[in-house]
């Protein structure tokens, strides 16, 4: 609707008892980039991630999704607006079936409403239909069509990953929020999820993704933030960033 | 076969019946939203004391004594099916109540506890305030549906209850199915899964889980309408907060999550195993037989949850079937066929 960019967090902070996680950090993701946000452990990607995704509330600062403030609104009213998540830990739904994680995903249904269940199936049963189909796509272009009917909980530690990025993008993402999405994964998956997310990047979707695999960062983000002790130190193209005296320092303390 | 096996037939199709209704109801919080109910007894109750009131006719002013002498808020005399619908209503009334406390801020044991201290409380309640339900006494006398307008000597009356119990859980039945196959039921079994995932979907798992607990409230109060009017009398030792163990205890054994689970559960625990552990050799005092029930419930509880968790019959996987016409397969396929390309034989998961 708005011309300006994406999504804009201005001066925001977040304390946790004394500890100052996210501090007075600001950065702005233009419509269709895709943004990398690395630094040191401790450093407060997953803090601000969280305050994006609305899983936390920050102490000051704002945070302005397609001109709309949605700093401090809970994660489903981000999530309802297109602001979508992933986890650093898996979090597929165990136990429902592997398209049926698909299937919750999909927003406004109407048999999730009480009219649709007064109606009953017919009214819900097309909308139905058309989500089945919608992820069946994603699950071929997922490689896990062949599990559709098995346990979430059941898959191996790369496939609940795809199967995470499969959901995410089941609920019309406007924005990708990926906190962490290669870690804990067998080299050999780490490979076909960056595949996913360039092909996910070259299709315009943006997405923030946080992550310490570097390699990952530098084949899919077109620009990093770097954070260190919860402010933004830096940043720019990965290899100009970590040209960097500050960056360096801050990965060395 | 005498009169006395058919009141004792009757009686246990009757508590069959108003534990099907409970026990679906209690799944669908517990189940299905995954709502640790440990107070669930209370819709029940309720529902029974609101069948009552609304049946009972007004108390006699001044005095606040109604029929037989006994003492209530307020009364009034509905004609069916109003009272039941009462009972359904004042179940769901008392369940948004409780969901405004607790369902918002606690979970997993947290909100188990505080869900035991409400059982708690509303026993203290009713057992001393006895202007509100006539306290310890409870009340009794309660009028049957129909009964004057048939004048049916009261066996054969029994069993006409017994076909009008089996209408309304066939009703029951047909509205639990519509929630547990719909999308709403799939978004239910995901907020239990994982809530804080289904938030971050857009899902609003707060309204989810308000409203899985208000129709299981729902379902508490018919079930306490349809069994007193059977048995004509509700007091508080009618629903002790271990009452909510014996419905847990059916859908443990039965399978969470699973409706045809539930009805298995409710057929073997409160009826069969129910009836059984009533021939408990009764030794001791006369207190340790209705003991000793509730510890056979327990330990039946406790060998569920060891050795077979997910109950005799596990929640099914949902199977979506194929797509009518070729053409989505051949698009997933080929777009797979895509990726598969490009990735090469190196890029292949496992």
């Amino acid at each position: 609707m708005t011309v300006g960019p994406l999504l804009v967090v201005s001066h925001i902070s977040r304390q946790f008892g004394g500890v100052q996680a996210v501090a007075d950090a600001s950065l702005t993701i233009s419509r269709g980039e895709s943004l990398g946000l690395i630094g040191p452990n401790g450093a407060g990607k997953s803090t601000l991630l969280g305050l994006m995704a609305g899983a936390l509330a920050p102490d000051t600062g704002s945070i302005r999704f397609d001109g709309e403030e949605i700093a401090g609104k809970p994660s489903h009213q981000v999530g309802s607006r297109g602001v979508i998540r992933t986890f650093q830990i898996s979090s597929e739904f165990p136990r429902l079936t592997v398209l049926q994680n698909l299937l919750v995903a999909v927003p406004g249904q109407r048999g999730e409403q009480l009219i649709g269940l007064v109606r009953g199936k017919r009214a819900w049963q097309a909308e139905e239909e058309r989500a089945i189909a919608c992820a069946r796509e994603l699950l071929a272009r997922f490689r896990l069509a062949g599990m559709e009917n098995e346990y979430a909980g059941n898959l191996s530690g790369g496939q609940r990953r795809l199967l995470e990025i499969a959901r995410a993008l089941m609920a019309r993402p406007k924005l990708l929020l990926l906190d962490e999405p290669t870690a804990g994964v067998h080299p050999k998956i780490v490979g076909e999820l960056r595949e996913q997310l360039r092909t996910l990047r070259d299709e315009g979707l943006p997405m923030l993704m946080v992550e310490h695999e570097l390699g990952t960062v530098e084949e899919v983000c077109q620009r990093v933030v770097v954070m260190a002790r919860g402010h933004v130190i830096a940043e720019g193209g990965l290899a100009e960033v970590r040209a960097l005296p500050e960056v360096k320092e801050a990965y060395v303390a | 076969m005498g009169s006395g096996w058919g009141f004792y037939i009757t009686l246990l199709l009757v508590y069959l019946g108003v534990d099907i209704i409970a026990c679906l109801g209690l799944n669908i919080q517990l189940g299905l939203a995954g709502v640790m109910d440990f107070a669930f007894i209370i819709f029940q109750a309720i529902g029974a004391y609101v069948y009552a009131i609304f049946t009972l006719g007004p108390p006699n002013a001044g005095l606040g004594q109604g029929a037989g002498g006994q003492s209530y808020l307020w009364g009034t005399s509905l004609p069916f099916p109003l009272p039941y619908i009462m009972a359904m209503v004042a179940g769901a009334a008392l369940a948004f109540f409780c969901a405004v406390v607790v369902l918002p801020r606690l979970r997993g044991d947290y909100e188990a506890m505080a869900f035991l201290v409400i059982s708690l409380i509303a026993t203290g309640i009713v057992t001393n305030q006895v202007g509100l339900f006539n306290g310890a006494n409870g009340l009794y006398g309660i009028p049957q549906p129909f009964s004057g307008a048939l004048n049916l000597p009261t066996l054969q009356y029994d069993w006409f209850y017994v076909g009008l119990t089996a209408v309304i859980c066939l009703l029951v039945w047909l509205v639990t199915r519509r929630i547990t196959t719909s999308p709403m039921g799939r978004l239910l079994r995901a907020v239990r899964e994982n809530e804080q995932a289904a938030r971050a979907l857009g899902k609003d798992a707060n309204r989810a889980r308000v409203f899985a607990f208000l129709v299981g409230g729902a379902l508490g109060g018919l079930s306490g309408g349809v069994l007193v009017a059977f048995i004509t009398a509700w007091a508080p030792a009618s629903w002790g907060y271990a009452e909510t163990f014996v419905f847990i205890t059916a859908i443990v054994v039965g399978g969470f999550g699973n409706d045809l689970g539930v009805l298995v559960g409710v057929l073997l625990v409160p009826v069969l195993f129910g009836e059984l552990v009533r021939f408990l050799p009764s030794f001791g005092q006369a207190s340790w037989v209705e003991a000793a029930q509730l510890m056979a419930y327990g330990l039946l509880t406790l060998l569920f949850l060891w050795f077979r968790p997910r109950g005799l019959i596990a929640e099914r996987r949902r199977r979506y079937p194929a797509p009518a016409d070729s053409l989505a397969p051949a698009v997933a396929s080929s777009a797979a066929a895509r990726i598969r390309a490009r990735l090469g034989p190196a890029g292949r998961s496992r």
